[in-house]
């Protein structure tokens, strides 16, 4: 039957289903994802496709109208992909219906993400509809579907805290930067270290608008390349006495063996800079900051211990917010489902009021009347034939909310009237 | 009108109770729709007690400060106004569930206690000048608590941060650039009005009082002026900041609160109306 929310298929694998190696495998290129969307459109008689491919999952949807099973979904992927339906089939998961519609929105919200509530993959979705919309391989329920599930994952970043908190060492830093400074822009920065840990503090500062970043290294060389990057200013170790008493937020990730920072040395800076606040984040092991800074007034000292217990805490928050975030996604299915289901009566309501209409316009041409009194009797039968429609159409837009009540609302009012089973695939203009 | 005011009396308490349980769900659990709501709930309730004063007003043909009660109900909405000002300036709702609750105290106390059927007939309580010094006055004690209390939330986390504690006052206070910022600014606005308070009462008080140098309350004031201006001066030329600035606007309200209760229970005042 016509928007028989059991035509909403998907067949996807993500990192819980298979390991890396198998995820390669299958992972879609934008361009190669927009070619296989046009094949599997073809291979599936014009049903709706999309397909969300990232690094941890590739899911396949299809709205099917025609016939099209789970397996021919499959079928279809495990050809493109050079898959073995005997070895292979096991890494995937399949949903039909509710499910189906559940999963789309759980991948959109984050809550089904490797890394909880993570903000890119909405950005995933909102691509995929792109592609689809690109190689014009989605129809009204496909492009519906998708935004119905790009506005789920915003209400759940919005209304709940899913995504909230750094995650990582590197921004867990800059969180607790925001936490003393209201403002990055008029602040300077101290990145020692340019090894990969320095280079990722140094461009998230910089990401995050800090006003001047200074980078300290033993080898200058290193030093002005990342500066370059993050267009900052490159400093030997030799400066550091001077650059200390300029900074407001100090990152320290060097292999140093002995601490680079000492008690006395923060004492001097923090006496030229008025004891103002200072942030000093110590990412190197062995730790870089002599562990007496700790006790110097207005002086903030975070080691890697401290920001792991700060992303761990974020997660438990995350983790807290699941039951919220899947009251929302259960709401956005029952919307989407509803609209779906009124899909049914779309044609009903068409067909209903044509078969009037001719109906009425064939009468009165049969009837032998004068021009006056054809256009009287045209504007009497007219009104007539709205207030007759009046409640059936009542009755009739009713039954998209009702489910099998309303299926079976939907029968009765094509026995009564004589209107033909529906054919056709649902129209844009249905809806 | 008496009935008018005893409606008043007992919606006030009711309502800030509901605005401060509004302030506290924003805080503890962050609930977007409260956060939306609960200032103008706040603004609807000033807009309430403000009318509940005007009513006091009218009903004794005075400025109602005459009896401690009616003090702490003016002192109340000016807690409340100074505080809805910051929020609105900062743009931060989880600073107020330690303000309003404060009010909502405060108001509740004067609603129970207050004697609409005192009678004080003082010509000096009718004058505008009188309403200036009073208002100016008011505003000044309040934006000193409302400093007072930015420096106890400065403190708070400032501590979480030393101590690499991340919870719930790490997660929803501002950062402790702008909780400084509000505590200095509150207490600048606390000096402004005070100084204010002093000039109108000195001027009234030349005809009315010619020794007014002599009161008590006259005395702390000016200790008080001078005290919040040194540590002003100090904020702005020597460079003090962050935890001494915190620490010290709340020493100087509580000192201010424990100085303003000795002098009332040990000294006269021709500040008391009731006399």
């Amino acid at each position: 039957m016509l928007a028989d929310p059991k035509g909403l298929l998907m067949i996807g694998t993500n990192h819980r289903q298979a390991p890396v190696e198998f995820r390669e495998r299958i992972t879609f290129q934008p361009e190669e994802a927009d070619a296989f969307l046009r094949a599997a459109r073809a291979g599936l008689h014009d049903s709706d496709v999309f397909l969300i491919s990232t690094c941890n999952r590739t899911e396949f949807y299809t709205v099917n109208v025609n016939g099209n099973s789970l397996q021919d979904a499959w079928g279809l992927l495990a050809r493109y992909k050079d898959l073995d339906p005997a070895l292979d089939a096991g890494h995937f998961y399949r949903h039909q219906g509710r499910e189906a519609v559940e999963q789309l929105f759980r991948v959109a919200t984050g809550i089904d993400s490797m890394m909880l509530g993570e903000p890119q993959i909405l950005q995933q979705v909102r691509l995929a509809s792109e592609s689809s919309i690109r190689s014009n391989t989605s129809g009204v329920v496909g492009e519906r579907w998708l935004a119905t599930a790009i506005r789920c994952g915003k209400r759940a970043r919005a209304e709940t805290e899913i995504s909230k908190g750094a995650m990582s060492v590197a921004m867990a830093a800059v969180s607790l930067s925001h936490k003393i400074f209201a403002d990055l822009a008029p602040r300077t920065a101290l990145v020692v270290g340019a090894g990969e840990t320095g280079t990722l503090a140094a461009q998230n500062l910089r990401e995050h608008g800090i006003g001047r970043l200074l980078i300290a290294n033993r080898s200058l060389e290193r030093a002005r390349a990342l500066a370059t990057e993050t267009r900052g200013q490159p400093i030997g170790l030799d400066q550091l006495d001077e650059a200390l008493s300029d900074a407001d937020i100090v990152i320290t990730a060097t292999s140093s063996p002995a601490p680079i920072l000492d008690a006395s040395l923060v004492r001097r800076a923090q006496k030229q800079r008025q004891n103002a606040s200072l942030l000093i984040v110590d990412i190197g092991v062995p730790r870089d900051v002599d562990r007496a800074v700790a006790y110097i007034d207005n002086v903030f000292l975070h080691n890697i211990d401290s920001l792991q217990a700060m992303i761990e805490q974020n997660l438990l928050r995350r983790r807290r917010e699941v039951p919220k975030v899947e009251r929302i996604i259960a709401q956005e299915v029952d919307r989407f489902l509803d609209w779906y289901a009124g899909l049914q009566a779309a044609p009903v309501i068409r067909e209903l009021r044509e078969s009037l209409e001719t109906l009425r316009q064939q009468e009165i041409a049969r009837a032998k009347l004068t021009p006056e009194q054809r256009e009287a009797a045209d504007k009497v039968t007219a009104a007539l034939l709205n207030k007759i429609l009046h409640r059936p159409m009542t009755l009739l837009r009713e039954a998209s909310t009702l489910g099998e009540t309303g299926r079976r609302r939907l029968q009765a009012i094509r026995d009564i009237f004589g209107l033909e089973p529906p054919d056709d695939p649902p129209r844009p203009d249905d809806t | 009108m008496h009935l008018a005011i005893r409606l008043l009396a007992t919606l006030l308490p009711i309502a800030y109770g509901l605005v401060s349980l509004a302030y506290l769900l924003v805080f503890f659990r962050d609930d977007p729709v409260k956060r939306r709501l609960a200032p103008r709930a706040l603004a609807g309730t000033i807009i309430l007690h403000a009318g509940f004063i005007g009513l006091l007003t009218l009903h004794f043909q005075r400025v109602p400060i005459a009896t401690s009660f009616e003090s702490l109900t003016a002192l109340s909405l000016a807690l409340a106004v100074v505080y809805l000002v910051q929020e609105k300036r900062s743009g931060t709702p989880y600073t107020g569930f330690l303000f309003v609750p404060l009010v909502f105290l405060c108001q509740t106390l004067a609603c129970a206690f207050i004697d609409l059927d005192v009678v004080i007939e003082r010509q000096l309580l009718q004058s505008p000048v009188f309403g200036l010094h009073v208002a100016t006055a008011l505003l000044g004690y309040s934006g000193f608590a409302v400093s007072a209390i930015y420096g106890l939330l400065y403190i708070m986390l400032y501590r979480e941060l030393r101590k690499h504690r991340f919870g719930i006052i790490y997660e929803r206070l501002p950062s402790l650039d702008t909780l400084a910022g509000m505590n200095w600014r509150a207490a600048m606005f606390g000096l402004g009005m005070l100084t204010l308070a002093i000039c109108a009462g000195s001027l009234m008080s030349l005809d009315v009082y010619p020794h007014f140098w002599q009161d008590p309350k006259v005395w702390l004031s000016l200790i008080t002026w001078f005290v919040y201006a040194v540590c002003m001066y100090s904020h702005i030329a020597g460079g003090w900041q962050g935890t001494k600035m915190a620490y010290f606007t709340i020493a100087g309200f509580v000192l201010v609160v424990f100085s303003m209760l000795a002098v009332n229970r040990l000294f006269r005042s021709f500040h008391d109306f009731t006399l």
